[in-house]
């Protein structure tokens, strides 16, 4: 059970990365692959918003969402919009470049090695109904569960949601009905992309240091997340980052952990050669 | 400084040889993102076989990229009804799958890797396998595969009109390349004499990209092109690693933006 929990921890954040991550290839139709380095400046807003201003949470996510934000955004306006969406690997490519700059931009910021990330609530453990949690873990499980519903309302309820749908379901349809597909796009896109920068700042949190390598490290993961939850869909991200997660989780507690990231890229394969539309199952046209 | 200079051009040569292999797959419409996993698989076995039963090296560097060939058309065969993305990200996760593999094979060095490997590969031979490689692939380019190869990555559907086996062909082109980058791995293998389970992992495959994506992804002669264009850059940059990469990062983004067949374009075939 304990370790199911640490599981649905770390999965969190693996979700909450994958739901940006297909929020914008719903948008775009593109893999972002420099989307976990937008991550990884979200988490290094967090490091400096706690450095500057103060040593708080919620100041420390709120400069994450942000940070990834912004940048996304810049780099949407500067970069993706104008790729050539009518050829297959030239935007795959071109955004593995980007992700590559990003990168090494922020080495050159702030220096190849991970810098520590103060901890900024205690690291005593709390008992609940027999499990151990810490203040971080419950500060992400906690985070996650605010921005995953912030999303479903802001989806569900306003009319930039609907537009959002309606823009990844058919561009061109949404178009024509009125919707300022660029604009949405742009929307789209900053979401996503500060969705991933909130995610980076707690994965700072719970290990303790951030680093400019540390998207690299997750990329294939959030890879698989997507294509477990299916390409573009939002629950399926979710619910495949928790699955993700615990599986790492309990193949760790089982004494394979070092496996544990064969695990996700055998589930990948799996998935892809026998369920390709995802876990819930819709249907995908590119197939 | 010739020394240098015969290091520097070697690394460059099968770098090309690996990327080539890389283009192949790439022309058939199919987004490998396994090529430097399956040159690694190649390094391994020829470095095996050279350093376990002795054999020589030719035969184990043709033995290694044998192999990688086979495990290849496996790949594009049991994958044949992957698409674009899902194609893409089904080899990268392969290839992903290949490293853990090779970490923790005790036998053969597990994360450490394998040493020792004796040194065969020179200038010379690089530069042989290299230039019989470009003739057979020109003749290759101009024979009836070559064209259907064209066709099929100009429109899969109108070629299977045409009585191409498109399952049959994207296999075919799938296996040439793993072989092809299975030479440069078993190459790679003989000249660093070590070969970790890092040398098959995806930040490689980005190298191969940023290789082909400069020079043309799919074009053999961009492959070429952007392997020599890179060792060379990364020459006269050598101060930083960091900022060498940022530099290429920011290169490869641009080039897709601006030109994203390529500083080469495919070669006007017929004639």
């Amino acid at each position: 059970m304990q370790s199911i929990l640490d599981g649905l921890v770390t999965g969190s954040t693996y979700a909450l990365v994958g739901l940006g991550f297909s929020l914008v290839f719903g948008a775009l139709r593109v893999l972002n692959m420099a989307h976990m380095d937008l991550y990884m400046w979200g988490a290094f807003s967090g490091f400096v918003a706690i450095s500057a201003l103060s040593n708080s949470v919620v100041v420390s996510i709120l400069a994450g969402l942000l940070g990834g934000g912004l940048l996304g955004i810049a780099i949407q306006k500067a970069f993706l919009q104008w790729l050539p969406f009518d050829t297959l690997a030239a935007p795959f490519i071109g955004t593995i470049g980007l992700g590559i700059f990003l990168q090494n931009a922020a080495v050159w910021v702030f220096g190849p090695r991970q810098r520590l990330f103060p901890g900024l609530v205690g690291s005593e453990y709390y008992q609940v109904g027999g499990l151990q949690i810490s203040g971080v873990q419950i500060i992400i499980l906690v985070t996650m569960v605010l921005l995953g519903l912030g999303l479903t309302a802001l989806l569900e309820w306003t009319w930039m949601g609907k537009a959002i749908k309606a823009t990844s379901e058919n561009a061109e349809v949404a178009g024509t009905l009125g919707v300022n597909v660029p604009l949405v796009m742009l929307v789209t896109v900053g979401i996503g992309s500060a969705l991933g920068g909130a995610s980076g700042v707690l994965v700072g949190m719970l290990y303790g240091a951030v680093l400019p390598f540390m998207g690299f490290v997750i990329a294939v993961k959030v890879l698989a997340v997507i294509v477990v939850g299916g390409l573009g869909n939002l629950p399926g991200a979710v619910m495949a980052g928790l699955l993700l997660g615990v599986v790492e989780a309990l193949a760790t507690r089982l004494g394979l952990s070092a496996i544990r990231d064969g695990v996700a890229f055998a589930l990948l394969f799996t998935f892809l050669l026998f369920r390709p539309q995802g876990l819930l199952g819709e249907r995908i046209r590119a197939r | 400084m010739l020394g240098y200079l015969e290091n520097v051009a070697t690394t460059a040569g099968i770098n090309a040889i690996i990327t080539i292999g890389l283009t192949v797959v790439v022309m058939s419409g199919q987004l490998s993102v396994c090529n430097a996993a399956l040159a690694g698989l190649a390094a391994y076995t020829a470095a095996s076989l050279s350093i376990f039963l002795g054999l020589p090296f030719l035969l184990s560097v043709l033995l290694g990229a044998a192999l990688a060939a086979a495990v290849g058309a496996a790949l594009s065969l049991v994958c044949r009804n992957l698409q674009g993305f899902y194609l893409a990200i089904a080899t990268l996760a392969f290839g992903a799958i290949l490293v853990t593999v090779f970490e923790n094979l005790q036998v053969l060095g597990g994360a450490m890797g394998l040493a020792r490997i004796p040194p065969r590969t020179s200038f010379f031979n690089v530069y042989a396998v290299l230039v019989v490689l470009l003739c057979l692939l020109w003749r290759f380019e101009r024979s009836r595969f070559g064209v259907a190869l064209y066709a099929l990555a100009d429109d899969p559907i109108a070629a299977s009109a045409m009585g191409i086996h498109v399952v049959a062909l994207k296999v075919l082109a799938f296996a040439l390349g793993a072989f092809i980058s299975g030479l440069g791995g078993g190459l790679y293998a003989h000249y660093a004499t070590v070969v970790v389970p890092g040398d098959l992992s995806f930040h490689q495959e980005i190298n191969l990209y940023l290789y082909a994506g400069v020079g043309g992804l799919t074009s053999y002669w961009g492959a070429v092109l952007g392997a020599f264009a890179l060792a060379a850059l990364t020459e006269l940059l050598r101060f930083s690693i960091y900022e060498r990469y940022l530099l290429f990062g920011l290169l490869l983004a641009l080039i897709m933006l601006l030109k994203p067949e390529g500083l080469v374009k495919r070669f006007p075939r017929r004639n």
